[in-house]
């Protein structure tokens, strides 16, 4: 077994930050008993679900990914008091099921384009990285705005929409996912916060990724390494370019693997409150969506200066990261 | 000026099969995910069947085009090109290599799956960053170096930069839109670093898309239009702009794999008449996400002139639009 690790780089421009950003769930809301009871698994299922943490998830039934992007766009605007389509640069489109985006040559990111008139916006989609790829968008995001190969704004938007509710449950029962799509509106000189480190590590024998086909050679080499490599990059983002003194006000996870994120906190020598896990339950994963949607529910963009989050992401193909988001230094005098 | 430079590409184009018809028909197990009920809309047109109206609108007389055999995926197109492409560079140390970027517009076979990490994995590059970028159609390619340049000089990256073009068109998926537009399978890999003298340079890129004319399956022909001619013009100065240069300073083009009236036009709008186009080899359609990687691989080995600049462009069924230039 080979480990091949990426390693993470420092950042030289310090202003760029989330200056908005929303999420939408679709509307259709089950608990973990009536997804498997609909489905028809059995309760010791559902009580696995439970003993994971998991409660509720989002099923997307009658949207595409394309509009569930949509609506996560429109909160987003909706929740400015004025927007000009026109800041927007460059659309950074990035999802972990690629198997639900418009079949080549279709372009989803292009189809949100057209939607909102971004018509001053160049486009395109990460992906790969699955539900690691959000963070991918951020670093590129921050690289094209840090040498003014974008000067506006840079639209991260994620959506994501499981295709078969096989998919959406791992073999053992202890994770679920939701359907979901975010948008964050990264900007210079933000005024919520400054993004910080963005470490990503990829694990490549791990490739093929953990599904159905790959099951039985990837699973076991997962377990070994997956909760090692998310505390190595929640430690090495929580490490990286922050000064003395900022104080972490919580860790926020990719919404699965509650007792793995205590054992995080535990190793970074955090109580288990350190760790947000109340969308575990309410909400359940949604893929690249997870850390917005946390960001919003746990107390919202504006950071004071000094303070900080974390944001810890794990994927099914190898690829773990975490990013730190800061409050903006005080003016001076 | 950002720029960064071209170590070396490598492509690798399957051989030409006959054209049968405009719908792929490899069907691969790999795609048996899209099958489920909730993937339809990774179906064209959302839909598994279609009428003969829109059947109708994808009839192409192409008579060959590269097809990869079957059995082998996109990934496998995209570990090859990159493979060999390292194998010319033994001097080159894997473990510098701090970005992997496959660009692709079709799938690859796995449902969750990394074409990007595979090539990490078995190229034993175990410094890179391995991702995709897609969604671009033929264009991708552009994006991929935009964000690789931004990567060098905002100093996220050192090192070198391996970008991996594939694609492999497979049923559901049309190739053809349109009577002289079908896309073929390739593969296709760049070297990349920040400037560094003794190669040619990529001195810059630009591309944008069009929602008007993301055309793929909205029911409507490929067929370009004044709109195409005029976008496509208007990404070639913004490029020309970018390099500082006038299109006078260009000596040689590579044009896209399209009719060669709409080639002409652009040529015409852009003030890129004088310029030498390499010639086009018997017409073999277009190489889908590699098209652009080739067209770069023809600057580097063209004899035909000892012009200091090359512009690379692309038009793609997405409303995508791309050009580059070239420092020789």
């Amino acid at each position: 077994m080979s480990h091949a690790w990426s390693v993470s780089a420092r950042t030289p421009r310090t202003d760029v930050g989330v200056e908005a950003a929303s999420y939408y769930l679709p509307a259709e809301r089950l608990t973990v008993e009536e997804w498997v009871k609909r489905h028809g698994y059995t309760d010791k299922q559902a009580a696995s679900l439970r003993a994971s943490g998991h409660s509720e998830l989002y099923v997307a039934n009658d949207l595409t990914a394309v509009e569930m992007a949509c609506c996560a766009v429109e909160r987003l605007i909706g929740s400015l008091p004025s927007f000009d389509p026109l800041q927007v640069e460059v659309i950074i489109h990035c999802c972990s099921t690629q198997h639900t985006t418009p079949p080549a040559p279709y372009s989803a990111p292009v189809c949100v384009q057209g939607e909102f008139g971004f018509n001053n916006a160049r486009c395109f989609s990460i992906c790969q990285l699955n539900c690691v790829s959000v963070l991918a968008a951020f670093k590129a995001a921050r690289a094209l705005l840090s040498e003014r190969r974008a000067c506006g704004a840079v639209l991260i938007v994620s959506s994501d929409r499981e295709s078969n509710e096989e998919y959406r449950v791992n073999t053992d029962f202890t994770a679920i996912g939701s359907d979901a799509a975010s948008a964050a509106l990264v900007v210079p000189e933000s005024a919520p916060n400054r993004i910080g480190a963005i470490a990503i590590k990829n694990y490549s024998a791990l490739n093929a990724g953990v599904s159905l086909a790959t099951l039985q050679k990837n699973i076991v080499r997962q377990r070994l390494i997956e909760w090692t490599a998310v505390h190595d990059v929640v430690r090495t983002s929580m490490n990286d370019g922050l000064g003395e003194g900022t104080a972490f006000l919580r860790l926020l996870p990719s919404n699965l693997g509650e007792r793995g994120w205590f054992g995080v906190a535990k190793r970074l020598g955090r109580e288990p409150d350190f760790v947000y896990t109340k969308n575990i339950g309410d909400k359940g994963h949604a893929s690249c969506a997870d850390p917005i949607i946390n960001l919003l529910d746990s107390g919202g963009l504006y950071l004071p200066g000094g303070a900080a989050v974390v944001i810890g992401c794990q994927s099914n193909n190898g690829a773990y990261g975490a990013m730190t988001l800061h409050g903006p230094p005080k003016p001076e005098g | 000026m950002q720029e960064m430079s071209i170590i070396g590409v490598h492509s690798v184009i399957p051989p030409l099969q006959p054209f049968a018809g405009a719908r792929a028909t490899e069907k691969a197990n790999g795609y048996a995910f899209i099958l489920s009920e909730g993937a339809v809309d990774a179906f064209p047109y959302s839909a598994r069947r279609l009428n003969e109206s829109q059947l109708a609108l994808h009839h192409c007389d192409e008579t060959q085009i590269p097809i990869a055999a079957p059995g082998t995926s996109s990934g496998d197109l995209a570990l090859q090109a990159a493979r060999e492409l390292l194998d010319k560079y033994p001097e080159i140390a894997r473990e510098h290599i701090g970005l992997i970027i496959h660009v692709h517009s079709t799938l690859d076979e796995t449902i969750s799956g990394s074409v990007a990490g595979r090539i990490q994995h078995e190229l034993g590059l175990r410094n890179a960053l391995p991702f995709g970028v897609s969604q671009q159609h033929v264009c991708g390619f552009f994006a991929a170096c935009d964000l690789a340049m931004a990567f060098f000089s905002s100093g996220e990256l050192h090192g070198l930069a391996l970008i991996v073009c594939s694609d492999k068109w497979l049923s559901p998926l049309f190739r053809a839109h349109g009577p002289k537009i079908a896309f073929g399978d390739a593969g296709a890999a760049a070297l990349l670093r920040s400037t560094d003298g003794g190669y040619p340079r990529m001195v810059a890129v630009t591309y944008r898309s069009e929602p008007e004319l993301n055309a793929a399956y909205n029911g409507v022909t490929m067929q370009f239009d004044d709109r195409h001619v005029q976008t496509a013009a208007k990404v070639i100065a913004a490029a020309l702009t970018a390099a500082d240069l006038s299109s006078r300073d260009i000596g040689i083009i590579i044009e896209p794999t399209y009719p060669p009236n709409f080639l002409q036009s652009v040529s015409e709008l852009s003030g890129l008449q004088h310029a030498q186009h390499l010639p086009r080899s018997q017409h073999i359609g277009h190489l889908s996400a590699a098209a652009a990687l080739v067209g770069l691989q023809k600057t580097m080995t063209s004899d035909l002139s000892q012009a200091d600049y090359s512009l690379l462009w692309q038009v793609g069924m997405a409303g995508d639009f791309g050009a580059c230039v070239i420092k020789s």
